[in-house]
């Protein structure tokens, strides 16, 4: 376990330390993919509404905001070389500059500004990145908690890249384990566990997403924990992960789905009831998962409800939200490649995180043979839920339950997802492979088992078919 | 016979004169080396060292002797070609009929393998007779026919080794060599004796010659792997779906469907005990068949790769279905240069090659239903007793 835990913390590190580096090579200003508005946001959260300040170390840096774009540069050029201060003016969308060195010459290079340029905004920190009005976005769409681990980071590490990258790494690695924990409880083969867990964090996807300041590999994180919570029979933790993962980003929430469903089949067979019961009880907990969430959304969006008033909260962070979800967002030429969910099983349409200087690209692409084999091997397998392999129900109904959130908001209108929300799908994927090659070779017998359950489900569809066309022989009575 | 589809071969068109011819500089990894060549001062090139080979290791030594003949006893490169082409042209009917004279000897072997001698006469289908000294798919197909022969004799390392060659000659028979793998594995009285026997064989063929070549030549080792994995899609299944050659769709959906069917190869479709070679030659037929249809890169001449495996594992109707996808494929070439953009979707080649797909493909859901139908009544007869 030990050792599981120090290879993925190393895989980890290493992915978004050689990222910080190339950036730092190439003259970046380090914000890799989305990070520009996570991180951001993250920052002007801390300071415009926390009233907090990110850590610097070593030395200090501003970012200086100014109205419009000063037509001459040159005089604070002249002034940062006096003060011995490095110096940043390729800004080209946002009107801004970046100056770093000692915090008595920076805040002394700053008040000088003030007084001859029309300064909009002061922004402590690492460098902004160059994207318009980012000095002030909060990032309304989605929910605060994953932003605020970032600010928690640059408070207590520092702001620089690698740090802001320190909660999702440890939710990675914690993923890893969850992943381990899973599979050694299902199966109860160490073996197993670390195979899945080493492949699961090996994999390009999850290397990738744990290791930058996004907000999916937390959703991932909540997910994998919700799986193994239901494994131990706590459904109740189980939702309750669910509604905390959609603290971070709302489609956390997917893990309701088949949580509830677990719920409510419980709930109705606990009190023999039928199927209008069970649709009772799966409208009982997502009303309650609903009012669940609200309420801890609002708790933790406190806040930003008093920075922005609780009715423009109301209508861009919730009912906006929704609306963001559901709608279809940048498809004009130069906009970034989205994708189905279906797509990312085959590895199409990847979403390029990254591009290095020498034209390669990161893409969130996982280890496509092994991502198609597993959602296929789950589609064979699930008649065999029925046939009394239970375990093998829990992994499938979180696994496909998940995946139907994204279907069903693909159906809804969210016709450009991009391929780095299936990491939340990563762990479930691996745990699926890896525990149907375990029963496959363990038990010979489940192969008889699948294709008897196939063949009843055929035989059931061609009645219904025969009967739906008239041709099935009609009951003497 | 005047359409140059009859004429056309990879051995000469395709490779011969794209090396060989003056102005192929390109092709060559050191001028000098080049230069000496036109010069005649340098006979014998060798693949992946002087010039760009995008076949396998096998093909490579045999490509060199060849080569190294036509230019010593030849006075120029068109009689070089030609000797090259001839001494190809032996190893490559020998092969065949090797694999005629191997396929009876199963079948003489094996009385429970589908019997009627009749079936052989496809062997000689038109595909054959176009793409057989046309590229060098029998070599493989020889090497995979002869591995199960020794196989089913329980001479593990020599079929380890056979399937090994075979898979240093054109790799897509390596899904033949997995099942004897997952057989072996999956015996219930299972011996890691010829476990390690068969995969011994295998690696010393079937890896050690990658090796061998990536130590030696590095660089045309690279080129031989870049080669194949930039490869358009030429031919394939996937073309109707993605309109586009150039679209990595096509070489996407073939890594997950491969990599699938193993998976499934090795749990759910894995071989019961007791299993006849009835059954079994269908396994042989879809363990080739996957990563030869299901490729980005299905080359009409690939097709002599299956053929000796649909004569040994399909009914007679579906005999008759495979003989009219060896009629397309043979019509691919034949179409091919009486078009200006037979590579593209929407040209009568690739039409040829869509119908070829589509009826392979059902011959392929065929037998793999066929297999997991024979596998659910063997596992119900074994549990019932």
């Amino acid at each position: 376990m030990l050792l599981l835990v120090f290879a993925s913390t190393y895989i980890l590190v290493n992915t978004s330390w050689s990222l910080h580096e190339t950036e730092v090579k190439r003259g970046g200003r380090g914000y890799v993919t989305d990070e520009v508005w996570y991180v951001s946001a993250a920052r002007n959260i801390m300071i415009k509404i926390l009233g907090l300040q990110p850590k610097q170390i070593d030395t200090y840096g501003v970012t200086i905001v100014f109205t419009s774009k000063p037509i001459n540069y040159l005089p604070l050029i002249k002034l940062a070389e006096e003060l011995n201060l490095s110096l940043r003016t390729d800004y080209t969308k946002l009107p801004a500059i970046y100056v770093n060195g000692s915090r008595t010459n920076v805040e002394e290079f700053v008040n000088i500004t003030k007084s001859s340029y029309n300064v909009s905004d002061v922004v402590p920190g690492w460098q902004l990145p160059d994207s318009e009005g980012v000095n002030d976005y909060i990032n309304w769409e989605h929910p605060p908690m994953g932003k605020y681990l970032i600010a928690l980071s640059m408070l207590i590490a520092g702001d620089s890249p690698l740090y802001w990258r320190i909660p999702v790494i440890v939710f990675g690695v914690a993923s890893t384990v969850l992943v381990f924990l899973v599979l050694e409880q299902l199966s109860g083969s160490v073996v197993l566990g670390l195979a899945g867990s080493t492949i699961f964090i090996l994999d390009t996807m999850s290397r990738a997403i744990f290791s930058i300041a996004i907000l999916d590999g937390y959703v991932a994180f909540f997910t994998v924990l919700g799986l193994y919570l239901v494994i131990r029979g706590r459904y109740r933790e189980a939702l309750i992960a669910s509604t905390v993962a959609g603290l971070f980003k709302a489609t956390g929430l997917f893990v309701a789905i088949p949580v509830i469903i677990l719920l409510a089949r419980n709930h109705t067979k606990l009190t023999n009831g039928n199927l209008l019961d069970f649709i009772y009880q799966v409208i009982v907990y997502g009303l309650i998962t609903i009012t669940l969430y609200i309420g801890l959304l609002t708790i933790a969006s406190a806040p930003i409800i008093y920075y922005m008033g609780y009715s423009n909260w109301l209508k861009y962070s919730l009912i906006g939200s929704i609306g963001w979800h559901l709608s279809t967002k940048c498809t004009t030429p130069g906009c970034p490649i989205s994708s189905a969910p279906w797509d990312w099983f085959i590895g199409h349409n990847s979403f390029a995180l990254y591009i290095y200087p020498d034209g390669k690209t990161l893409s969130a692409e996982g280890f496509y043979p092994l991502w198609f084999t597993s959602i296929v091997l789950a589609l064979v397998f699930t008649p065999l839920v029925y046939r009394g392999y239970r375990v093998l129900g829990y992994n499938l109904l979180f696994y496909l339950g998940v995946l139907s959130g994204y279907i069903i908001i693909w159906i809804l209108g969210s016709r450009t997802q991009y391929s780095f929300y299936a990491v939340q799908l990563a762990p479930l994927a691996y745990v699926n492979l890896f525990y149907i090659l375990y029963l496959t070779t363990v038990n010979t017998s489940i192969q008889v088992e699948v294709v008897r359950a196939w063949r009843t489900i055929v035989s059931r569809v061609r009645d219904l078919i025969e009967e739906l066309i008239l041709i099935k022989p009609e009951n003497c009575n | 016979m005047n359409n140059y589809g009859f004429k056309y071969t990879d051995i000469v068109h395709g490779l011969f004169h794209t090396i060989f011819q003056p102005g192929s500089s390109d092709k060559w990894y050191n001028i000098n080396s080049y230069t000496d060549f036109l010069n005649s001062k340098y006979k014998c090139p060798v693949p992946y060292i002087d010039y760009k080979f995008e076949y396998p290791p096998i093909i490579g030594v045999l490509w060199y002797a060849s080569t190294c003949i036509g230019f010593t006893i030849g006075n120029d490169v068109e009689s070089a070609a030609r000797i090259n082409f001839y001494a190809n042209s032996v190893v490559l009917l020998v092969s065949f009929a090797l694999i005629v004279v191997t396929l009876f000897r199963i079948r003489s072997e094996h009385s429970s393998l589908n019997g009627d001698v009749f079936r052989y006469v496809f062997i000689i289908a038109p595909s054959t007779i176009l793409y057989l000294v046309y590229n060098w798919d029998i070599v493989a197909a020889l090497f995979a026919v002869t591995g199960v022969l020794f196989f089913i004799n329980k001479k593990y390392f020599e079929a380890g080794f056979l399937l090994g060659l075979s898979i240093s000659t054109k790799i897509l028979t390596v899904g033949l060599a997995f099942y004897f793998l997952v057989k072996l594995l999956s015996m219930e009285e299972r011996s890691n004796h010829h476990i390690v026997k068969y995969v011994v064989g295998l690696i010393l063929a079937g890896l050690t010659p990658y090796l061998v070549l990536y130590i030696v030549a590095p660089k045309g080792f690279i080129d031989f792997i870049n080669h194949h994995a930039s490869w358009y899609c030429e031919n394939c299944l996937y073309l109707p779906l993605t309109k586009d050659i150039y679209s990595d769709l096509n070489r996407k959906l073939y890594f997950s469907i491969g990599t699938c069917f193993m998976f499934l190869l090795a749990t759910l479709l894995s071989p019961w005990r007791d299993i006849r070679i009835r059954e079994e030659s269908k396994y042989y037929l879809v363990s080739v068949m996957t990563l030869v249809i299901f490729n980005y890169v299905f080359s009409p001449q690939m097709l002599l790769m299956i053929t000796p495996f649909a004569i040994m594992a399909l009914s007679k109707p579906q005999i008759y279905m495979y003989l009219m996808a060896d009629v397309f494929n043979a019509l691919i070439i034949l179409l091919f240069f009486n078009e200006p953009n037979p590579w593209t979707y929407g040209s009568n080649t690739q039409y040829a090659a869509f119908a070829r797909n589509f009826v392979l493909l059902l011959i392929w859901i065929i037998t793999l239903l066929e297999i997991i139908i024979s596998k659910a009544n063997a596992l119900n007869d074994a549990g019932e007793h």
